[in-house]
């Protein structure tokens, strides 16, 4: 297998999306259109059977939200796919280049319609074998409602189609939670292993993860199709276990990633980072001229965070070039060979310009603002100290008035280099 | 504050820099430089330096094929930093930030003047492990040429810029 050639020439896509490549009108829009045409075309055809059937206002609404549910999770699911497919695997190494490779032909795998058949075709069991089984079902309550001892068979049809897309996202997310699991089993045996650990990047984890979030929030789309389970009792609790367990796996896909970001870390790293006390912080002015200070920080494990004046230079700069390199190094002045140093280049988010909008980011980051505050106090008790007993002989940006003076910045991490030895050739990892 | 001790020119104009700013280039070997990239991310590496003190200028060896020396070709701006960080005391705090254009210096000549000025500064034993063995080729000067520079101790600066003679 030629591993470094294999993405461009092989285009990984769901079953829907080749679906949608086949099939006019949604062959000629591109993604988000193509879903939206589709939540277009299953409401104006629900719309057209509710006024030439008569249908109850109550399954109307229940088919609504059936096709609200289903345009939520493939526009999820849509975004995930096209998350990972733009990873640049040309730039990757060998050995993550097998790992991700691996991966995409699970996940893209045409056995990932199985789950949703299985599913589709217990749901039809149900539907047509009950009221057999003592209860009163979706079907046999639309039919009595109707006042017909059979459905038309166009309102069949769409009924069908829509339990069939629906049954086939359930599995399909059954299935990538799957696969995502066993993704992370074999990241920790790799990362578990010192020789291959160092061909694994924490952002690369960090991206995988950022990918990962997308189908996250496609499973909140599920919850849209509650209202379809008040019409079915027995529907509505198997939807809510489902619901239930996919979030519950994928909250733990998602923890576990984050805690591999952490193992990633090459371990000296990890160590410059809690020693070091100060960093150099790089900001581009809006005059396009390099700024660097440096200052305090703090890492709780996943990001740096800076506290400073929210009149600060810094902070100008960071409203028009939202990037940010933060420069630790060890500092060893009496032997510079021996002297290593961590470049992180990110985004930022700020928390709050001035007092207004401190006070929004406040109720919305409040805990994390909080939790922010004792770290810094943890690691630097006597600043802080020194900060409150002379804060009268401060310059006002200077003074701990958090919100009032003073707001915090988040850097996201978005690439890593290794400085050895004061080298002018760094390593990304 | 100290007196005004140390007088240089930077492009025809005349600097009086004071000898608590001038010591940073004494006392400090390892200065931060920060760049930017073509994306317009900034970028910052720690390098060894030596500075002509009669010229303001400071010179950086730095590798052809580095990113700083890729950065520097596309914008040739470069903000360096020299501190001294107190470890319980703010107010402790002080140092230099200088803003400077940059010339790129890549004959053999110039870099083998910088070469021996570093190896007088370090030592050869440090020099070597520093810049490695390569040869000289794979190496250029950047002179940095200040057009301002802050110095702050604490919470307070001052800004100084070259005035003409």
């Amino acid at each position: 297998m030629k591993l470094g050639a294999m993405q461009p020439l092989k285009k990984y896509k769901f079953l829907q999306e080749q679906v949608f490549e086949g099939f006019w009108p949604f062959n000629k829009f591109h993604s988000p259109t193509n879903v939206f045409l589709l939540l277009f075309t299953y409401f104006i055809w629900g719309l057209g059977l509710y006024l030439i059937y008569k249908i109850p206002i109550n399954f109307l609404f229940a088919g609504s939200c059936g096709a609200l549910g289903l345009f939520l999770w493939t526009m999820g699911i849509f975004r995930y796919a096209n998350a990972l497919r733009n990873v640049e695997i040309e730039r990757i190494n060998k050995v993550n280049q097998k790992f991700l490779i691996g991966f995409l032909e699970n996940l893209f795998h045409p056995s990932s319609i199985i789950l949703g058949v299985f599913i589709f075709t217990i749901v039809l069991t149900y539907l047509f074998s009950s009221p057999s089984l003592g209860a009163e079902n979706f079907l046999t309550r639309l039919q009595s409602e109707m006042n017909v001892t059979s459905l038309p068979p166009l309102l069949m049809m769409f009924i069908l189609l829509l339990i069939f897309d629906l049954c086939y996202r359930l599995g399909l997310s059954l299935y990538l939670i799957f696969t995502q699991i066993k993704r992370n089993l074999l990241l920790s045996k790799y990362l578990d292993t010192p020789l291959l650990k160092s061909h694994f990047s924490p952002i690369n984890i960090r991206n995988l993860e950022r990918a990962d979030r997308y189908h996250y929030l496609s499973i909140s789309g599920g919850f849209a199709l509650i209202p379809l389970g008040l019409l079915d009792p027995i529907l509505f609790l198997v939807l809510l276990s489902y619901l239930l367990i996919t979030f519950g796996l994928s909250t733990a896909v998602l923890i576990h990633l984050r805690l591999m970001y952490l193992r990633a870390m090459p371990d000296g790293i990890m160590k410059l980072i809690r020693s070091a006390n100060f960093a150099q912080i790089g900001t581009i002015r809006p005059e396009k001229v390099p700024h660097l200070t440096p200052t305090l920080f703090i890492f709780n494990g996943r990001n740096f965070f800076i506290a400073t004046s929210n009149k600060s230079q810094k902070i100008r700069n960071l409203r028009y070039f939202n990037k940010i390199a933060i420069y630790i190094d060890s500092q060893n002045q009496e032997d510079y060979t021996k002297s290593v140093g961590l470049l992180t280049i990110g985004r930022t988010r700020i928390y709050g310009y001035d007092i207004r909008t401190g006070v929004i980011y406040f109720l919305i980051m409040g805990f994390r603002m909080i939790h922010t505050y004792f770290l810094f106090h943890r690691k630097y008790p006597q600043y802080i100290k020194k900060y409150w007993r002379g804060s009268k002989d401060l310059p006002r940006a200077w003074q701990i008035f958090p919100i009032l003076s003073r707001t915090i910045i988040e850097v996201i991490p978005e690439q890593f280099y290794l400085a050895k030895a004061s080298r002018s050739d760094l390593m990304k990892f | 504050m100290a007196k005004l001790r140390v007088k240089c020119e930077i492009n025809g104009k005349w600097c009086e820099l004071p000898e608590y700013i001038s010591q940073f280039f004494i006392k400090k070997s390892m200065i931060y430089v920060c760049t930017m990239d073509r994306r317009n991310n900034p970028f910052i590496q720690s390098l060894i330096f030596v500075n002509e003190p009669e010229k303001c200028s400071i010179m950086l060896p730095v590798k052809k094929s580095s990113l700083i020396a890729e950065n520097l070709k596309h914008k040739p701006l470069l903000t360096l930093t020299l501190d001294k960080t107190h470890p319980t005391d703010p107010l402790g705090n002080e140092g230099i930030m200088i803003e400077a254009t940059t010339r790129l210096l890549l004959s053999q000549n110039e870099v083998q003047c910088c070469y021996t000025d570093i190896q007088k500064k370090y030592g050869i034993d440090v020099t070597t492990k520093i810049l490695g063995m390569e040869v000289l080729s794979d190496y250029m000067t950047i002179q940095a040429t200040p057009r301002k520079i802050v110095y702050w101790k604490g919470p307070f600066f001052q800004k100084f810029t070259c005035q003409r003679r």
